[in-house]
């Protein structure tokens, strides 16, 4: 598995947002936004609607032209080689949109030539097979459930063993065993050394996968976190009398938040400092209820920066 | 497995979209077109023989009252009878002869008479009729019956008729939602998703949908030859065609005054039937690059469609246009087709030629295509 470092490599910079802005009739919708997606990592893409996401996604994707900036993925512009940057790249693009006049099988087979694939009987029936898909290989797309156009697009996603995927919503319409094996799925694939960039609603699904998240509000970067190199090193410590840990924290200065139930969350310098935290608490008497390695909730930060920038916004507009 | 370019990829993969969307009408059509248009020019035959039959019965009772007349009438009457009745015999022969087959070699004889005692500067059409015969007779065929219909008359001659206009509506269907319908679809992103070669995917709806109309329409000359055939029998492919006669529009008169000067062509029927379907899809040519170009332009397929349809009867508003219509593509499809340049009388624009024609429909097309292009490169999806 490859683990992400905050000095992380430039070689292993797969994708590469450089002050990107577009602009939609004077309105702008992504302003300025640059961030980074490292090799084998799964990236968390958050924000409510509306916020630029998907407008975001489809310029990394070579479908809209960024009105100023520059993207790279796989250290190529996208926008002046798309054939170069988009090789080896999967994607599923917000709704999973077939031409409703084809069948499963001939949609996944006009991707497949225009990949260069393999387009025996064979090999679409082993690609329809693992999505679940083989029964209704024959039908029009038209009359797929929502849930099989998503198990389709998935399919064609994983065409040609990506290097990279670019995943907007792909979680919606699938059942939760298919939502699993999805998850699961694409953990082996970042193990392997695909990078993913993951954008999706399902926070609890984000909050399983994700080793690093990217956060978007009206069209700006509000927010980006390593969860393994910030958080690893929080802790979260539950005596039998808060009122005495609070104030055995406050007479060693040491910074320690309150949390709603009685527990305290606090920084770490490592994670092997816990051990010694535990043995001063139990050496000055304190009853430890629970201690362990803290692990903010992803809602809570998600909640927590969309009203920061809410609150920004409001001051600006003011 | 094979292996193939993405050209050729995204080619086979337009065609087989084209064919699974639009089979069930291009089926329709070819029902339509061939065997209604068949049947219409069918009917109209018989219609105009009957008729025809029906005025020589008419005018051999006038004639035959005539003659009774004469024979209990005397002096000045008498006289103004016979006279009648000489113009009546007249016109009873012309009609007769125009009904029957006639033979070449008599009627080669019959014209060289004629051009002998006519002024040289009437003498035209006597020698564009003469040539005929001769090029007939060259090539065995000893009698001709100029009303009769053939397969082969049925094939050549439906690419200088109204069908034109079907096939160019049917032109502009195919290919004003080629674009627009995958924008408005979302299916354009996931094109290019896995063919991120903008410029290649627009020329492969390019030609998908130029081999589709094309295809379509040698089918429908085929289909035509067939019908034609069981309708009036195949005929021969050797009988000569006029073309290249040069009609002029005098100064101040009506568009219909045609001066025909002697630089006429003869062209076997089977090369006049090539020819023709060459031209025609020369045309259609121009009319699926410029509705794909309204596709990219305007992302909508109701508005390409109608833009299309709006420019494929635009031919018919020539008069309204003035100078600006030798600038349509479609007021050029008449002319294209009918390249003996007779359609040339119908408006009246000075210089019209198959010449100034094919320059229009091509520069059209290079515009249409160059723009499509350029636009493709900038089109957000």
């Amino acid at each position: 598995m490859h683990n992400y470092t905050k000095d992380q490599d430039k070689s292993d910079v797969m994708i590469k947002f450089d002050r990107v802005t577009k602009k939609y009739r004077g309105l702008t919708v992504v302003d300025h936004i640059s961030f980074e997606v490292y090799r084998g990592e799964i990236c968390g893409f958050l924000g409510p609607n509306g916020a630029g996401k998907t407008t975001s996604l489809r310029m990394l994707l070579g479908l809209l032209r960024p009105t100023s900036g520059r993207i790279e993925v796989q250290g190529t512009d996208v926008h002046r080689n798309a054939p170069a940057a988009l090789d080896g790249v999967g994607a599923i693009v917000e709704e999973s949109r077939f031409y409703p006049y084809l069948s499963g099988e001939q949609n996944l087979r006009q991707a497949l030539r225009l990949r260069n694939l393999d387009i025996t009987e064979t090999a679409i029936e082993e690609r329809l097979e693992a999505v679940g898909l083989k029964e209704a290989r024959s039908r029009r797309v038209k009359g797929y459930s929502l849930g099989m156009r998503q198990r389709l697009a998935l399919a064609l996603a994983l065409l040609q063993d990506p290097v990279i995927l670019v995943l907007d919503e792909p979680m919606n319409g699938l059942d939760p065993t298919a939502m699993r094996e999805f998850r699961l799925h694409l953990l082996q694939l970042s193990q392997s050394g695909v990078t993913v960039l993951l954008s999706s609603h399902i926070l609890s699904e984000v909050e399983q996968l994700a080793t690093r998240l990217v956060f978007i509000n009206h069209g700006h970067i509000v927010g980006i976190e390593d969860l393994r190199t910030d958080q690893a090193a929080q802790a979260y410590i539950r005596c039998a009398e808060p009122k005495r840990l609070g104030a055995w924290f406050d007479t060693r200065n040491i910074e320690a938040e309150a949390t709603e139930d009685g527990g305290y969350r606090l920084h770490l310098e490592r994670t092997e400092d816990m051990a010694s935290l535990i043995r001063r608490l139990v050496h000055d008497g304190m009853d430890i209820l629970e201690a362990r390695p803290y692990k903010e909730n992803l809602e809570r930060q998600y909640m927590d920066r969309m009203a920061i920038t809410e609150k920004e916004t409001q001051n600006v507009e003011a | 497995m094979s292996r193939h370019s993405i050209g050729w990829a995204l080619y086979h993969n337009e065609l087989e979209k084209l064919w699974a969307h639009r089979a069930r009408v291009l089926l329709i059509a070819f029902i339509l077109i061939v065997l209604g248009g068949s049947f219409i020019v069918y009917n109209s035959h018989q219609s105009a023989k009957t008729m025809q039959r029906q005025t020589i019965a008419m005018m051999q009772s006038q004639v035959a009252t005539l003659h009774h007349q004469i024979k209990q009438s005397s002096g000045t009457h008498k006289a103004m009878l016979v006279t009648e009745l000489k113009g009546d015999e007249q016109g009873l022969r012309q009609m007769t002869s125009q009904h029957n087959t006639l033979n070449v070699a008599s009627q080669i004889k019959m014209l060289k008479t004629e051009l002998k005692h006519s002024p040289l500067a009437s003498q035209g059409p006597d020698r564009e009729e003469l040539a005929q015969y001769q090029s007939m007779a060259s090539h065995g065929i000893r009698s001709y019956n100029p009303n009769a219909e053939n397969g082969f008359r049925l094939a050549g001659q439906v690419f200088s008729n109204p069908a034109m206009m079907v096939f160019a509506l049917l032109a502009v269907g195919l290919a004003a939602d080629r674009i627009s319908s995958e924008v408005e679809g979302g299916t354009l992103g996931g094109l290019l998703l896995h063919a991120p070669y903008r410029l290649k995917v627009y020329l492969a709806k390019l030609l998908a949908s130029l081999t589709v109309i094309w295809g379509f329409m040698a089918a429908a000359a085929v289909g035509f030859f067939i019908a034609g055939s069981a309708f009036f029998g195949i005929g021969s492919a050797q009988v000569p065609h006029v073309v290249g006669i040069r009609v002029n529009i005098l100064p101040g008169s009506p568009a219909q005054v045609q001066v025909p000067v002697q630089t006429f062509h003869l062209l076997p029927q089977w090369s006049y039937d090539l020819l023709s379907l060459a031209l025609a899809m020369i045309a259609m040519g121009a009319l699926v690059a410029i509705a794909l170009m309204i596709s990219i332009l305007t992302r909508s397929t109701v508005i390409a469609l109608i833009i299309g349809a709006l420019l494929v009867v635009s031919g018919a508003l020539s008069h309204l246009l003035g100078f600006f219509a030798a600038w349509d593509p479609v007021v050029q499809l008449p002319l294209m087709a009918d390249w003996t340049r007779k359609a040339t009388a119908q408006f009246s624009i000075h210089g019209f030629s198959l010449e100034s024609g094919l320059m229009v429909v091509f520069t059209w097309t290079a515009a249409a295509i160059v723009v499509g292009l350029w636009y493709a490169q900038r089109l957000d999806v």
